[in-house]
């Protein structure tokens, strides 16, 4: 009898112990896939935040050029100097944009008045379709 | 015998001079005028319906036609000299005889010339447009086939470029940068047709580098500009300029083993053609481009880092980028070198490029020029015209171009009405001192009043033709004059317009156009009265491009001008819609030359509604009826106000306002004041204020009420308060009862 009691209290102790592991388990389950779940929506607004970013920066950058290209060089009434140019290239290049630096190149290397007035026409457009609006997230 | 052949040898020699004169000049001539062209004496006029005969060829005109443009003044017999180079603009020539740009005449505006062409043997060809009403002015009898009838044209010995001789039509036809005789070595005289240089057998252009493209000069890219390859063998994207027929390609920049081939904007090509070994690393890829003289372009190049891939790498790559941040750094490949940059200094020229050199003007200045100093709208410009007046205070005010019209966005400026216009406007003379300033009925204008009439002009009188309304134009956000007139519902409009050409009918419309967005009318103190009095103003014609369609406008009221004395002056007499709000009155004038098509005059009309008399109750108010309005006017003469004589303006003085409360009077300018009688309520004296011309008086009278405690105290109030009375002397009662009871009981 006693012996029978003895099975009945370690089977309760053996169900009691099963049914701990499987709340642990579903718990745990359930936590990874909340957290899971956390990561993958973090990852995504971290991924649009770094898109806003760099479209921040890239129109930083372009009216920063855009800037200096009319301050030295459309209201230039003097020959442009060799330290401004050298900024004026740097600052194209860091752009890193093929277009822009294309059609700076072709201003750059016009050789007559009427290419040269042209080639800053459409070097200000490119310049101004450069610059996307910036979504805030 | 030897005096004789003496005297033949002088005679042969004179000859022989005259002879060699004759040619120099007539050759000089001819070299002179191909380029700089006079007019023909005899064929020099052009046409224009309004204009009439157009001379180009007067003596003091001095008309010449060059590769660049016309220059000098044409004479129109009707308008006066034109100005064929004005400093704002001018009449263009590209050189192929393709004319353009604008004349100027003070009397027909701005003639454009678009549409004029030269053509060989220096004919002109097509129609200028005179910008005010689309008049052409037609340069040939060749235009309307009407040489047989009436044998016109301009013709100039102006040459255009392309049949002119090489060493003298202004182009550099054998390339070496230098134009026609003397400057190109090539050209013996003006008459020599083969500008190339002497010498060498080549052309001038043999000796020339290949042309750079126009976009972003001489370039080859690897891969379309990638930064990285896997794989060695790339495509090439090569630019040459159009003289480009060869190129030479290499992985090294001294082009060792590098051999010319035919030019082609793509090709494969091996990163490791000519290397014994090919590792991974920085590559570059040299060209030059020739011509087909041999002459070579700079040296181009492009770089690349040729790198193969991992199989980890390939398998990280494989991995979602979402998943990319899970994957552990010694998974992930290592980040390339790259490869050194040449310092930027060492790569710019010590000297500017011409661009830079501050030599050059970068911002074109004629379209600058034609954006600020554009021309007022013609419609302006017609108005000018039509109004004197208006034009010189535009000059005085600085209003000469497009630009300029933003200073009219604020302000209104007055036209006159009909009568000012006409300088008939004189203080009638009647008993006991000056009348009324009176406008005069059309009928009673003398025929040479009438002809004084702008034409195309809408005038709008009231009060049986006794009261002119003046002109309120403004200019729109559009920068287009507007015009627009104020008046009263119900009240009787009288519309006067005199077309310039016979017509067949002038019809008219009464267009809804909005409801106001303010009222002017309501709350107006009567301080400011002048604030609400009525304007009137002209409109200007426009070709009508669409008739009035009925479907898309909301047609009030369609109705015909007449000219029953046969004057040319026409006229319709309207009723001002009933309610309020914002219309449109347009009269088409259909004339009786189908070729001028329908004009169309707009004027948008302002109808404000009547004033009322009313009495106030708590927020709401309360129309008078039975309320006598009367109108004073100050007679400047005695200096006292006397009632204002409605009847000569067809109207009523006092007036007994209806179930409304409504009243309303249109006045000449003067100084007023209303006084307001009703039973039942104390009579309202207002206070004077002045009107200025073709007036409408239609404010909002409050009248107060001779018993305003009356409102006070309605019947509920009364039963609340007799309720509280009662209630008080109740306890009064039962205080009284109180004491008597307490005195008997002491008292006891």
């Amino acid at each position: 009898m006693s012996l029978l009691n003895q099975n009945d209290q370690s089977n309760k102790l053996g169900e009691q112990a099963n049914h701990f592991w499987a709340v642990l388990a579903i718990v745990l389950l359930v936590g990874t896939v909340f957290f899971g779940v956390r990561y993958f929506a973090i990852q995504k607004e971290l991924r649009a935040v770094k898109l806003s970013l760099e479209t921040q920066t890239i129109n930083g950058k372009v009216l920063e050029f855009a800037k200096m290209f009319i301050e030295k060089v459309l209201k230039a009434d003097k020959e442009v100097d060799f330290e401004t140019r050298l900024k004026l290239e740097t600052a194209v290049r860091n752009l890193n944009d093929k277009e822009i630096f294309a059609q700076w190149q072709k201003f750059t290397e016009a050789k007559t008045e009427i290419q040269a007035q042209a080639g800053v026409k459409t070097l200000l457009e490119i310049l101004v379709n450069k610059i996307h609006p910036v979504k805030i997230i | 015998m030897v005096r004789r052949m003496r005297q033949n040898l002088i005679k042969n020699l004179i000859f022989v001079i005259v002879l060699f004169i004759s040619a120099a000049f007539a050759f000089s001539v001819f070299s002179a005028t191909v380029t700089d062209g006079t007019i023909d004496t005899t064929y020099k006029y052009a046409w224009s319906e309004n204009a009439g005969w157009i001379n180009f060829g007067t003596t003091g005109g001095n008309v010449h036609t060059t590769d660049s443009g016309l220059t000098g003044y044409a004479w129109s017999e009707n308008y006066g000299w034109i100005n064929l180079n004005p400093s704002t603009s001018g009449v263009t020539n590209d050189g192929a005889g393709n004319l353009s740009g604008y004349a100027w005449s003070e009397g027909l505006g701005w003639i454009n010339f678009s549409g004029v062409t030269i053509n060989s043997s220096g004919e002109f060809l097509g129609y200028a447009t005179v910008s005010l009403d689309s008049g052409q002015i037609s340069f040939n009898c060749i235009n309307t086939n009407s040489c047989s009838a009436s044998d016109f044209k301009i013709q100039t010995d102006w040459q255009p470029r392309s049949i002119r001789l090489q060493c003298n039509n202004a182009l550099d036809d054998d390339g070496d940068g230098k134009i026609d005789y003397p400057a190109d070595p090539g050209c013996s005289s003006l008459t020599d047709n083969d500008e190339t240089d002497p010498g060498g057998g080549l052309p001038a252009g043999a000796y020339n580098p290949p042309v750079p493209p126009s976009s972003g000069g001489f370039n080859v890219l690897i891969n379309g500009g990638g930064e990285y390859t896997e794989n060695s063998t790339v495509n090439l994207t090569l630019s040459g300029g159009y003289d480009s027929v060869r190129v030479a390609i290499s992985n090294f920049s001294d082009f060792r083993n590098a051999g010319q081939e035919t030019y082609v904007s793509n090709k494969t090509w091996d990163l490791c053609q000519g290397l014994t070994v090919c590792s991974e690393g920085q590559y570059a890829v040299y060209a030059k481009f020739y011509t087909q003289w041999g002459q070579s372009s700079e040296v181009v190049f492009d770089g690349i880092i040729y790198r193969k891939k991992t199989i980890p790498e390939k398998i990280v790559e494989l991995i979602p980028e979402i998943l990319q941040p899970l994957v552990p750094d010694f998974l992930k490949p290592k980040p390339l070198e790259k490869p050194p940059e040449i310092s930027l200094e060492k790569l710019l020229s010590k000297k500017a490029p011409l661009t830079l050199n501050g030599k050059w003007q970068l911002l074109p200045p004629k379209p600058i020029k034609g954006f600020v100093l554009a021309p007022l709208p013609k419609e302006m410009l017609v108005l000018a015209q039509k109004f004197p007046e208006l034009g010189e205070t535009l000059k005085k005010v600085g209003i000469t171009k497009m630009t300029d019209l933003d200073k009219l966005k604020t302000v209104q400026l007055t036209l006159p009405g009909l009568t000012k216009e006409l300088s008939l406007l004189v203080p009638g003379i009647q008993s006991g001192g000056l009348a009324l300033p009176a406008g005069i009925p059309v009928a009673n204008l003398s025929v040479a009043a009438k002809q004084k009439i702008p034409t195309e002009i809408v005038f709008a009188k009231t009060g049986g033709g006794l009261i002119d309304y003046d002109v309120t134009l403004a200019v729109n956000e559009e920068g287009r004059p507007e015009q627009k007139i104020t008046t009263i519902t119900n009240k009787p409009l009288q519309l006067v317009v005199r077309p310039d050409k016979p017509v067949k009918s002038v019809k008219g419309y009464v267009v809804f156009r909005s409801k106001p967005i303010t009222n002017s009318q309501s709350r107006i103190n009567i301080q400011d009265l002048t604030a609400s009095l009525i304007f009137a103003n002209p409109a200007f014609a426009t070709t009508q491009e669409q008739p009035i369609r009925v479907e898309e406008k909301l047609v009030l009221l369609e109705f015909e001008y007449t000219d029953p004395d046969g004057d040319g002056i026409y006229t319709a007499d309207i009723q001002m819609p009933a309610v309020d709000g914002e219309y449109e009155i347009i009269t088409v004038i259909d004339f009786q030359d189908d070729s001028l098509g329908k004009k169309e005059i707009r004027l948008i009309t302002v109808v404000d509604p009547e004033g009322y008399i009313y009495e106030k109750n708590g927020d709401k108010e309360t129309r008078i009826p039975g309320a006598i309005v009367s109108l004073f006017w100050l007679n400047p003469a005695t200096k006292q106000y006397e009632i204002w004589s409605a009847k000569e303006y067809q109207q009523e003085n006092p007036q007994t306002t209806d179930n409304r409360g409504t009243y309303s009077f249109l006045t000449p300018e003067g100084f007023y004041y209303l006084k307001v009688e009703a039973p039942g309520y104390p009579t309202y004296d207002g206070k004077a204020f002045q009107v200025k011309e073709g007036v409408g008086v239609h404010i909002n009278i409050e009248l107060k009420t001779k018993y305003w405690w009356l409102n006070i105290i309605d019947w509920k109030t009364t039963l609340l308060i007799l309720g509280a009375v009662l209630l008080l002397y109740n306890f009064y009662r039962d205080k009284m009862r109180e004491g008597l009871l307490q005195k008997k009981i002491t008292g006891g």
